[in-house]
């Protein structure tokens, strides 16, 4: 693209992000999402939307997504529910196709991400023209409430692993609080085939292999969940597969 | 090229050179210190990288940023949050708008980490509120355990 000056902006539409929130039974943390982002979107001034993606929500997550709409406008909550659940990559393929932004941020509906953030990502990818943003726990000031050690350890440990084995250029890769460009999204989704935490990582090593750029922030990772839903064996070993897969493959 | 291509071109480069020095294979009539010191040479580097693995991730553990001002300013928030839907006339559950005394559970699921076996303990959610107010040293929220940590 050809450098412009002065006041290019007038001559194409603004910046417009829209936030992908992929949901399964978030009743309860969908008000409470949808209430941040629009309050830090409306302090940033960015043009934005949120598309909720519900897989058939068995606990009513989509009729909150319906009173949500008719509070704060249906230009700025977009529905766009399936059947029922399945998987992270074709929600973000089912939700950029509905996108009218150029960038599309993805995140987590369960708090453990928090919308002030955005801002940063949206700044740290002007400053560079970054083709994806990546939020990191563990660079900077970011990191983890509610981790005990054994959990950071399992975190550092399999973080080592995967920066020995396929060096990303990047330190947190399973995170999934990021911006990206819209069409860098749309052509790496199609690309990835890995599921849950390992998806994450795909995402971010074939960005590298096809020379997009990638920027970082750190941010803060609430989770709340941990203590019900421990990092099992099965979790880890799944991991491991999915890593060496990446290894041998890309 | 693959990355596990790249590591079986690398090791068979370190193998051939080993190979080279410890059996003097090109015949270069190397002094025998020369071989003595090739010859545990894998061993010698696959036990410094296993020591830097360790240091590494003990030292990245150790100073992984804890974000308890984050966790409180959410909690502050959550509670802004409902009030300010109730007002615009969200209705879930009876319960789920009304405020709670703060020293029973916090309405969401505020899922606590068990008390464990040998880490540090975490504040009920309620407690953190009641706390004074720590200085918010960081735009995420994130107590720096180490101040260089990068």
């Amino acid at each position: 693209m050809a450098s412009r000056k002065g006041n290019a902006k007038t001559r194409e539409q603004p910046d417009k992000y829209s936030v992908l929130l992929p949901t399964y039974n978030e009743r309860e943390n969908l008000p409470l999402i949808v209430w941040l982002l629009v309050k830090y979107f409306g302090e940033s001034g960015y043009n934005y939307e949120i598309i909720v993606i519900d897989d058939g929500s068995p606990d009513g997550t989509l009729q909150v997504a319906e009173q949500l709409q008719k509070i704060y406008g249906a230009d700025k909550i977009l529905l766009r529910p399936r059947a029922e659940k399945l998987g992270l990559g074709t929600a973000y393929i089912h939700g950029v196709k509905h996108a009218s932004g150029n960038f599309v941020i993805i995140m987590d509906a369960d708090l453990s991400h928090h919308p002030k953030f955005i801002a940063q990502f949206i700044e740290k990818q002007k400053e560079g023209g970054y083709d994806l943003v990546s939020g990191t726990r563990y660079r900077g000031d970011g990191g983890v409430y509610g981790w005990d050690l054994r959990r950071k350890l399992i975190s550092r440990g399999a973080n080592f692993v995967t920066q020995v084995l396929l060096r990303p250029g990047a330190s947190d890769l399973t995170g999934s609080f990021r911006l990206y460009k819209k069409e860098v999204l749309e052509k790496l989704v199609e690309q990835c085939v890995s599921k849950g935490y390992v998806f994450q990582m795909e995402m971010i090593v074939r960005a590298r292999q096809l020379g997009y750029t990638v920027g970082e922030v750190p941010i803060s990772f609430v989770d709340r969940v941990y203590g019900e839903s421990k990092l099992g064996g099965n979790e880890i070993v799944s991991f491991l597969k999915g890593l060496l897969t990446l290894f041998a493959t890309t | 090229m693959t990355k596990l291509l790249e590591w079986l071109l690398g090791v068979s480069l370190i193998g051939v050179a080993w190979g080279l020095f410890t059996f003097d294979l090109l015949d270069l009539q190397l002094p025998p210190q020369c071989r003595e010191l090739a010859w545990p040479m894998p061993v010698y580097l696959l036990v410094v990288f296993g020591c830097y693995s360790l240091a590494t991730v003990g030292y990245r553990v150790a100073t992984f940023n804890d974000c308890e001002n984050a966790a409180k300013e959410l909690q502050a928030q959550i509670k802004e949050a409902k009030e300010d839907l109730k007002k615009k006339g969200l209705k879930i559950n009876n319960d789920y708008l009304k405020q709670k005394s703060s020293s029973e559970v916090p309405l969401i699921p505020f899922k606590l980490p068990k008390l464990l076996r040998g880490g540090q303990t975490v504040k009920r959610g309620a407690d953190l509120q009641s706390e004074g107010q720590s200085s918010e040293n960081t735009r995420s929220g994130c107590e720096l355990r180490n101040q260089s940590a990068v």
